[in-house]
């Protein structure tokens, strides 16, 4: 940078274009050197998600429903009702639509509630009342003599 | 700095030996003590800034203490708090003043935002501390809901499942930012460890960067004054206002600790995935926010919890808008004091319907 004395003008433009050009190229290879560190580093936190696959899960036997109710099973893959309609068998997840809390079957009022936050389901899985977005999941059956498979999503 | 120039006859040989090899201007470790503070900071009402701070202070010494036997993984994690609360010697004060200081933190943060907002200390210039503030009270209730779901009983494990299935609720970011929190699809082993790295590393260091911030606004602006206070007289920080927070600081530590001897810590029956208790509630804290989602819809019930927060960081900016639609007229005082009745009438009613 030139030296001035006191009696001559002010910084000739072309030097401040230049330093403001410097610090702009400076700023952006700062921020692309940041970003790429910072979605590396994302990438690093974000988990491996296996694929969903569909498996078939025995649930268990015919005669542990009841005639005219649910009984709720705790699978390894997760809670599921079970329910008798005429011949067939009909089963839905038990986990609320709402935050995920497990329902819980009341048999003298014939509704599924939800202890967390009072959401209430009919025995058709529908909502009755409360934050519930959506009725309970339903997943397909596969009767095989007494036993009762559920076809449930798996990782 | 060549040499620091010291007063001669008043010092020893210890300090000279110190003031050669840490050079720092005597003057500048002065000032600060002897801040002039206006006299409206006498009343005890005021002192409610430094007793979050000397909590958290609590609260680090017992949390890291309480590292030396905490287990981070599912099953030896329920284990080791049990064996802390009944096996470790003097285990059961420590996690019972690391308990009882964390509500008692939450209570003091709260009631100082209340103090600054009432006295409306957070009018031009200061809105950037008023927002530091805010970060530092949700950095606070972060700790607390982090550090709830690590105790891996039937409460804090389904506090996990819902707490983190609210943010998978939300459009477009949900889902991703639900499995960078959880590590998964489903809570699992790798969600306790993400809590804890929470709880023990990213917290304390956003909590002391925005404590110094905090601070460091305070100092640079000057307590803010009262308003319709005419006095123009100040008193010293130190000794008076530090005296003043020092006995606090003694009767915070007396209460806690007669607390936990009447009432120490117990846990409850491990966390089953499987089965959701019937009597389920959050801490106290959160009953606000559990009434609006018990009475809402899912949607509404997010996004209102999301708005209020976001009204709460934006407030010195919305209070002066008030100001500016009606001069004179106090609108942002009372709307925010409707807000606030509002949260605490939410508040009472999930404590005493449940």
């Amino acid at each position: 940078m030139p030296t001035e004395t006191a009696a001559s003008g002010p910084t000739p433009p072309s030097h401040t274009r230049r330093e403001f050009l410097a610090n702009v190229l400076l700023s952006l290879g700062a921020a692309c050197g940041l970003g790429a560190l910072a979605f590396r580093m994302a990438q690093f936190l974000y988990p491996v998600v296996p694929p969903v696959k569909r498996v078939r899960v025995l649930a268990g036997k015919l005669d542990q429903i009841p005639p005219e109710g649910a009984i709720i099973l705790k699978l390894a893959l997760g809670p599921v009702i079970l329910e008798k309609v005429g011949p067939k068998v009909r089963a839905r997840s038990a986990i609320c639509t709402h935050l995920g809390c497990i329902v819980q079957w009341h048999p003298e009022v014939r509704e599924f509630i939800c202890p967390c936050h009072h959401g209430i389901y009919n025995f058709n899985g529908d909502v009755v009342s409360g934050p519930p977005p959506r009725p309970l999941e339903r997943f397909s059956t596969t009767i095989v003599g007494e036993n009762v498979f559920v076809w449930m999503k798996s990782r | 700095m060549d040499e620091v120039t010291v007063k001669p006859g008043r010092t020893n040989r210890l300090t000279r030996w110190l003031w050669k090899r840490i050079p720092v201007d005597p003057e500048l470790l002065r000032k600060p003590l002897r801040e002039p503070l206006p006299v409206h900071l006498e009343g005890w009402l005021c002192c409610l800034g430094g007793t979050p701070f000397m909590l958290f202070c609590i609260m680090a010494v017992t949390g890291i203490l309480l590292t030396f036997y905490y287990v981070p993984y599912p099953q030896d994690a329920y284990n080791s708090v049990s064996h802390i609360t009944y096996s470790v010697r003097l285990g059961w004060f420590i996690r019972g003043i690391h308990k009882a200081a964390a509500q008692l933190m939450i209570l003091t943060v709260l009631l100082h935002t209340i103090r600054v907002f009432g006295t409306r200390a957070y009018r031009k210039p200061r809105e950037l501390n008023w927002v530091l503030g805010v970060a530092l009270l949700m950095t606070t209730l972060a700790f607390a809901f982090t550090g709830y779901s690590l105790v891996y009983d039937q409460l804090s494990y389904w506090a996990t499942v819902v707490g983190t299935n609210m943010i998978g609720a939300l459009p477009l970011v949900g889902k991703p930012l639900l499995y960078l929190f959880r590590g998964g699809p489903e809570v699992n082993p790798n969600t306790l460890s993400r809590l804890y790295d929470f709880h023990i590393g990213i917290l304390p260091t956003v909590m002391t960067l925005l404590l110094i911030g905090h601070f460091a606004l305070v100092r640079l602006h000057s307590v803010a004054p009262l308003e319709g206070d005419a006095r123009h007289e100040t008193y010293p920080f130190f000794p008076d206002h530090v005296l003043r927070e020092s006995i606090i600081g003694l009767l915070v530590l007396i209460g806690l600790v007669n607390y936990v001897l009447f009432f120490p810590p117990g846990i409850g029956s491990p966390a089953t995935p499987a089965h959701t208790p019937g009597v389920i509630r959050p801490e106290w804290y959160f009953f606000p926010s559990y009434r609006w989602l018990k009475l809402t819809s899912l949607q509404v019930g997010i996004w209102g919890n999301l708005l209020f927060v976001l009204g709460l960081f934006l407030w010195p900016f919305i209070d002066a808008g008030f100001e500016k639609l009606a001069p004179g007229r106090q609108l942002g005082r009372v709307v925010g004091s409707l807000l606030f009745l509002l949260t605490l009438v939410f508040l009472v009613w999930e404590a005493i319907v449940g």
